[in-house]
């Protein structure tokens, strides 16, 4: 099944594969998407993960920094760069040193939760911490 | 703090501070201590104003703060409680202090949203100090209880300090974490376990010190240890059981007969309020150093505000 899924390839683009199932939206309102053709299946058979969500990105190509995000929600997520219909570079995500914009603070009493502003985190061990109210969390801990 | 040379013109965090720059402000402190012992006139900040924004009622922390302005022969402009601002108005934090620095050289802020001071000195060019942050910071406070301790002791080396009471919410404490370990004060920590000393503070401290607090839950476990016992309150609104609340609470008071173990020179600090943590027996014994706490703290407020608005010396 996994092998014919049927979607048009795309010339130039980006594909994120091996996502969580059901992590496909998630993952789109982390970037910018909205100009771009996009194609998310969601809930494909996996004969490795049993069910998983892939992304085809067209006109689009992500930055290794852009993928790292993935990584909070994705650990297991492959990439692929499509230039002129060929796969330019392939690559796992890793996780990111600091995070801008992407997650809410856990921490309700966080100002970051009540002013417009752009949370930030620090990876600190294997945990992420607020660079606001200095609280660090496990990324479980977060709303995804 | 740009007198220092120092990286930030900001006093938001004690994990911000270090050691070179907290030894000069602690030296600037006992400048300012001699300055006021030989009755000099300390027209330092004149022509300067500081803005007191307190979103959270304080009486020491701002007055204090004032106090130290007026010596510096300095200005101050503020407000206590949101009544009659355009905070009440819904206006943003943010809103409010680029106005705020129109109008002042320096900002004082104490504000119930953790992180909001870190917020504000990204927000402004003027210099920004924490007044109290939610749960999260009081750098000046854990700065005043250091010079008291060094003033107390004679010397911040090789000393045992006890930090006791609610250590999970307890700003100040979480300050302290970041100071003592770096003149090589060893840490004993005293709580309930709910109100136990946040993990991330614990992690990150062992990682920059090299040290791993001790965690007891009892005050008998420490007198006799301690060469400094720093109590804090624990506040009923933490407990959803008010029965749990009067048994954690009881449980962590100091007397004259907890005292009778302590060490001669032992000191007890506070940050104050105290409720019934200690009691006022204690008040008249040599161990009682927590009003004198608050004379310190107004010397190092001078010497911060001095060299964060670069001030002479």
């Amino acid at each position: 099944m996994e092998d014919e899924l049927k979607v048009t390839k795309i010339d130039r683009g980006t594909v994120l594969d091996h996502l969580p199932a059901g992590s496909a939206m998630s993952i789109l309102g982390m970037f910018g998407l909205d100009k771009n053709l996009v194609v998310a299946a969601m809930n494909v058979d996996s004969s490795k993960y049993g069910k998983k969500d892939m992304i085809k990105i067209e006109g689009r190509l992500l930055s290794r920094e852009e993928t790292d995000k993935i990584s909070l929600i994705a650990p297991s997520a492959t990439i692929n760069i499509i230039k002129s219909k060929k796969v330019a570079d392939k690559r796992r995500v890793s996780p990111p040193e600091e995070v801008r914009g992407v997650l809410t603070c856990p921490n309700k009493k966080c100002v970051t939760n009540v002013e417009e502003c752009v949370t930030r985190f620090l990876k600190s061990g294997g945990k992420y911490k607020c660079c606001f109210c200095e609280s660090q969390f496990a990324v479980k801990e977060f709303s995804l | 703090m740009n007198n220092m040379g120092l990286k930030s013109k900001d006093l938001i965090s004690a994990a911000d501070l270090t050691k070179v720059e907290v030894e000069d402000i602690l030296r600037e402190a006992d400048l300012m201590l001699d300055r006021l012992k030989k009755g000099r006139p300390a027209d330092l900040l004149k022509g300067k104003i500081l803005a007191t924004l307190f979103f959270e009622p304080s009486t020491r922390t701002r007055l204090s703060f004032e106090s130290a302005m007026h010596r510096l022969g300095g200005s101050v402009i503020g407000f206590s409680g949101t009544e009659g601002t355009s905070v009440q108005k819904g206006e943003k934090l943010q809103d409010t202090v680029r106005n705020i620095e129109n109008y002042a050289h320096c900002i004082v802020m104490r504000n119930s949203f953790e992180g909001s001071a870190r917020l504000v000195a990204e927000t402004v060019k003027i210099p920004v100090i924490n007044g109290g942050d939610g749960a999260n910071q009081h750098p000046s406070q854990a700065l005043l209880d250091l010079f008291t301790i060094k003033k107390e002791k004679g010397r911040l080396a090789k000393l045992r300090v006890a930090l006791c009471g609610d250590l999970r919410y307890g700003r100040t404490v979480h300050s302290l974490m970041y100071l003592l370990p770096m003149f090589g004060i060893e840490l004993a920590l005293v709580s309930p376990k709910s109100l136990r000393m946040p993990e991330y503070i614990i992690d990150d401290v062992r990682e920059r010190f090299g040290v791993s607090p001790a965690f007891h839950d009892s005050l008998d476990d420490v007198i006799s240890w301690a060469d400094v016992l720093y109590v804090t309150r624990i506040q009923r609104e933490r407990f959803t059981d008010p029965n749990e609340y009067e048994k954690v609470a009881g449980s962590y008071f100091v007397d004259k007969k907890l005292l009778e173990r302590a060490k001669k020179d032992m000191v007890i600090l506070h940050p104050l309020p105290r409720v019934d943590e200690i009691k006022p027996e204690v008040d008249s014994t040599p161990y009682a150093k927590y009003f004198g706490q608050t004379f310190y703290g107004v010397m190092i407020r001078m010497a911060i505000l001095n060299l964060m608005m670069g001030g002479k010396r």
